[in-house]
């Protein structure tokens, strides 16, 4: 868990960089995503090399906004696991051969275990640099925007914040147990309830603190009132170009398909 | 249980979405303005945020090779009420997705009904409530837990199988899949209730009047059913995904109706204006004009000029990001 907190904040780290892709609107990346994403999946299971050119995004976007492809390949090796196990099906259920490729029988479940893969990997690495450029008040700023009700937006605020009331505390009791019972090592399963339960006791009432001194602080009327960022020309610009060149890719590769297949089959 | 875009068809995510913003507007108006008072709303985050940190706590299944995590639903929904609850679990969820990259964001309507509207809306009112609402004791608040959280788990965990066989992105058969992915979530719910279970059992000892508010809210204050919000939801699932399909058929593209064509040895023809359109402008700036199908012969042909050209996109693309560091470098150098 320690390892994981400390992941989400060096991504939120990452998102005050001053790069040509941090000053784009959150609101720009966040379409740009959403249609680059639907493009993707729209592909079907065996559109491996229309793929590819959707590699290009990832590539730039991550040359361009600095962010270390090691923290991203971190991330990318935790989220994988689901897609892999789908993908392994394919390998073992479709044995019907589709090609030859450098003198290897190539069967259809290869080539959709390399689509599913490659797919997953251009949409979870698009997701991860728009967290990894995009700054926290971005994202409520965007949801802001689109009208989401205050109340959704306060809760999201608060979740994100409170992690590190309730990791404090956690640590801290944690701490205190394990000076008590110095021969145990870890948590005992029967302790486990109990602690559990007084973590989330004492983390009301912190988190009950901290909201009020917020509220004092004028927290609630600041949520309501705040000035919006503005978009400017080259957010739109950025957004439209960008979407475009998605759906037309998708909108090309249609017959490229068609003859890969095609020249597959014969 | 987070799922993934890539597993899924925009079709579902799309109708996924619309259902899941439809039951958290449901939710949003539904809250008693008392329910959210400066003591609840401090507990809401912290719920969110406890529930946050669980769900990244992965345990393995022994034989399975699989891992696992909570949900948290049952016991959101046990302390804050089930609407703050399905409110609470849409924002860990988005949370994830937009700031972790767990689950997809064309994904998040089929997570969020998956873990969000199962539990809060359809098991903890139907199952959990009526159980402790004879009488809060431990022990009916342990086997409200653990039934709860078992029933939540596999219920989303058919609904991923669900959403996943729909997409037919995997080639996994409906019953494979779910033989595959019930036992697992059985263990996870029994793990998760009990987990649950001891938790409740504690706050209810040490603060009841934490559970009590959350338990003897009556559902039916806002004048909606949640009965009507389902049918609702069905009405919304079957309008969008009759709309998508819609959408989605002038645009045919699917590999069974390739395979039909080329199989037979029929040239495959398209009536549909706009793609023939793009046709025309991709074979005007194509650089391997042989790529159409219309003029293959040889049968290595199209893929090695697929294959080909597909190797040369990938080195250009691996490339440019090399050379936007390199200049970026440069630039860096000149200012120091």
């Amino acid at each position: 868990m320690k390892e994981n907190i400390r992941q989400i904040y060096a991504l939120e780290q990452l998102s005050s960089g001053q790069t040509v892709v941090h000053r784009i609107h959150a609101m720009a990346k966040l379409i740009t995503t959403l249609v680059y994403i639907t493009t993707i999946v729209s592909f079907d299971r065996y559109s491996f090399f229309n793929l590819i050119p959707y590699l290009f995004y990832p590539t730039l976007l991550m040359a361009l906004s600095e962010t270390p492809y090691g923290i991203l390949l971190s991330r990318l090796l935790v989220v994988l696991p689901f897609s892999l196990f789908a993908a392994s099906a394919s390998l073992l259920l479709e044995r019907n051969s589709v090609f030859m490729f450098l003198g290897l029988k190539l069967s259809y479940g290869v080539v959709s275990f390399s689509v599913i893969l490659f797919r997953s990997y251009l949409v979870v690495m698009a997701l991860l640099l728009l967290v990894a450029t995009t700054p926290f008040v971005g994202i409520t700023d965007c949801m802001r925007r689109m009208k989401i009700p205050s109340i959704f937006i306060v809760v999201t605020e608060l979740i994100y914040r409170f992690l590190s009331v309730i990791y404090d505390q956690t640590y801290s009791m944690y701490l205190a147990y394990s000076l008590r019972k110095q021969d145990t090592k870890g948590l005992a399963l029967k302790d486990c309830g109990s602690f559990t339960g007084q973590l989330l006791l004492r983390s009301f009432e912190r988190a009950g603190r901290i909201y009020t001194a917020m509220s004092l602080r004028g927290y609630m009327q600041k949520t309501e009132k705040t000035g919006l960022i503005k978009m400017t020309r080259g957010d739109f610009f950025y957004c439209t170009v960008s979407s475009l060149v998605f759906i037309l890719l998708r909108l090309l590769a249609v017959d490229s398909f068609r003859s890969f297949i095609y020249g597959g089959f014969r | 249980m987070h799922m993934v875009d890539a597993l899924l068809s925009p079709a579902v995510g799309g109708v996924m979405c619309a259902a899941s913003l439809a039951a958290d507007m449901y939710a949003v108006k539904a809250i008693n303005k008392e329910e959210l008072s400066e003591k609840k709303i401090p507990i809401m985050g912290v719920m969110g945020a406890f529930v946050f940190a669980a769900q990244m706590i992965n345990f393995t299944i022994p034989m399975t090779g699989a891992s696992g995590h909570i949900i948290g639903a049952i016991l959101l929904a046990a302390v804050v009420g089930e609407l703050p609850a399905l409110l609470v679990t849409t924002a860990v969820i988005v949370i994830q997705c937009l700031f972790f990259a767990d689950g997809g964001l064309l994904a998040l309507g089929c997570n969020i009904i998956n873990m969000g509207v199962v539990p809060c809306l359809i098991v903890f009112p139907y199952i959990f409530k009526p159980i402790v609402m004879k009488g809060m004791t431990l022990k009916r608040i342990s086997v409200a837990s653990i039934l709860s959280s078992v029933i939540a788990v596999s219920l989303g965990a058919f609904c991923v199988v669900l959403e996943t066989t729909i997409s037919g992105i995997s080639e996994l058969p409906f019953s494979t899949f779910l033989l595959l992915m019930q036992p697992i979530h059985l263990v996870i719910g029994i793990v998760e209730g009990v987990v649950t279970a001891s938790i409740l059992c504690f706050v209810y000892r040490m603060r009841p009047e934490v559970m009590d508010t959350a338990i003897e809210r009556a559902p039916l204050q806002s004048g909606i059913k949640i009965k009507s919000l389902l049918i609702v939801l069905i009405v919304i699932t079957l309008l969008t995904g009759g709309l998508l399909s819609v959408i989605a058929s002038s645009n045919p593209d699917g590999l069974e109706w390739s395979i039909e064509k080329t199989a037979s040895g029929e040239a495959v023809e398209t009536n549909y204006p706009f793609i023939e359109g793009t046709q025309k402008i991709q074979q005007s700036i194509s650089p391997m004009p042989d790529y159409d199908s219309q003029t293959v012969n040889d049968a290595s042909g199209p893929s090695v000029a697929a294959i080909i050209g597909g190797s040369l996109t990938f080195i250009v693309a691996c490339l440019c990001p090399l050379i936007v560091s390199f200049f970026k470098k440069r630039k860096r150098l000149e200012v120091e």
